[in-house]
């Protein structure tokens, strides 16, 4: 196994939307994840769930104002990381608007 | 949507034997154009009203107008039939068998205006004509898919050549549903809403299935396994699993086509070898009848998360 252009990338998300990853949120994270070939997987507390799976993501439940740990494996991680924090910065505020009290 | 020319002759080939039409004078006028798709009755036209008289219609005639021109001096009454004949109507229908005067005939042969009758008492030809009348007006066009009835949903299987839509039809069939068109489906536009799918009449009830050639679904799956025609309510288009780009992972949001100017739900199932497609098709189908009566799955589920979620967040 040639293991030199396996890349790994850590990175850790504050969620700060409405109520945490329902159901948008999630299927945006899984439709990216799933343009890479790298293995994505996401922690959360002492859960973790496939990245590329919407129910996986779903049964964490992770609520808004916690964090996730998001583990990129592959030889595109980097390029599938950069996709992935620029939905969560900025991916129509769906993970990270403030709660619209209303 | 421009609507098809239609003429008193496409109306009277159509439904002569459904509506028991019979023409009594003015074959000559037989191309005139029907330009509204409904019946009028011209009584106040008769009576000598005849502004606002709705001209573009086929004139119905029954038992209040005839009773009504009885009660006039003859030569009044061929005046008034003649003025309405002069108001360029397509043609006039006579019901519930009603023998119209020798001097009318003359008039209307005279003008080129065609002459019916019909034995249906007047509410029944009112009916019948409008609708008739409607599916001749109907705009209609056709759709490059094959067209399945899967237990009352109708489904347009869309897809580029080879991608395997015959199959999925074939195994459908297999599975015990109907098949209304394959390869073309043709489509009509009812009430301005409502999309009606069905087979060329030449093609009816066969398909090709590349390798064996031609078959005849009636004669090989019975009569169960085809239908004339059938409401259009899903569009399901077969696309290649690597030029697919944009799938809905969850099914919340309904995406719709254009079929005659109006909106059919739609979705994009990617192919792959060893996907059972006749499988997802007919799931798919499932999902659109749960959707219509009020049973959005995704949503559901969304519901009972957020419903789980909420209050727990930290701010």
């Amino acid at each position: 196994m040639p293991n030199s252009n396996v890349n790994t990338v850590v990175r850790e998300y504050l969620i700060q939307n409405d109520i945490g990853i329902h159901s948008r949120p999630a299927a945006a994270f899984v439709k990216t994840a799933n343009k890479y070939k790298s293995n994505v997987s996401v922690t959360y507390g002492d859960k973790w769930a496939d990245g590329k799976s919407i129910l996986g993501l779903l049964v964490l439940e992770v609520l808004t104002g916690t964090s996730i740990v998001v583990e990129i494996v592959g030889e595109d991680a980097e390029a599938a990381a950069a996709a992935i924090q620029e939905l969560i910065e900025d991916g129509d505020g769906m993970f990270n608007t403030p709660l619209k009290n209303g | 949507m421009k609507a098809p020319k239609i003429t008193v002759e496409d109306f009277y080939v159509a439904n002569a034997s459904s509506l028991g039409l019979r023409l009594l004078a003015g074959s000559g006028g037989l191309k005139r154009a029907i330009k509204e798709p409904t019946v009028n009755r011209p009584g106040l036209a008769l009576a000598g009203f005849t502004k606002y008289f709705a001209n573009k219609r086929v004139q119905t005639v029954g038992s209040a107008e005839v009773t009504y021109l009885k009660s006039l001096p003859q030569e009044e009454r061929v005046a008034r039939f003649e003025d309405i004949c002069r108001h360029k109507i397509p043609g006039v229908v006579f019901s519930r068998n009603l023998k119209p005067e020798n001097e009318f005939l003359e008039v209307a042969e005279k003008m080129n205006i065609p002459v019916f009758r019909s034995p249906l008492i007047t509410m029944k030809f009112i009916n019948r004509a409008t609708l008739a009348l409607e599916d001749l007006f109907a705009p209609r066009g056709q759709e490059h898919g094959s067209m399945v009835d899967i237990l009352g949903v109708g489904v347009i299987i869309k897809g580029e050549s080879g991608i395997g839509k015959s199959e999925c039809v074939l195994a459908l069939v297999e599975r015990g549903y109907s098949l209304v068109a394959d390869d073309i489906t043709k489509v009509k536009l009812i009430d301005g809403r409502v999309i009606i799918g069905t087979s060329s009449s030449v093609t009816r009830d066969h398909m090709e299935v590349r390798g064996i050639g031609i078959i005849d679904v009636g004669a090989m799956f019975g009569v169960k396994s085809i239908r004339l025609e059938k409401q259009v309510d899903l569009v399901v288009s077969l696309v290649d699993w690597d030029k697919v780009e944009e799938i809905d992972r969850l099914g919340i949001d309904e995406e719709t086509i254009e079929l005659l100017g109006v909106s059919v739900p739609h979705i994009t199932i990617p192919v792959r070898p060893g996907r059972d497609m006749a499988r997802l098709i007919e799931v798919a189908a499932f999902q659109n009848k749960l959707k219509r009566s009020g049973h959005n799955s995704a949503e559901e589920l969304n519901k009972r998360l957020i419903e789980s979620m909420s209050g727990k967040g930290i701010e």
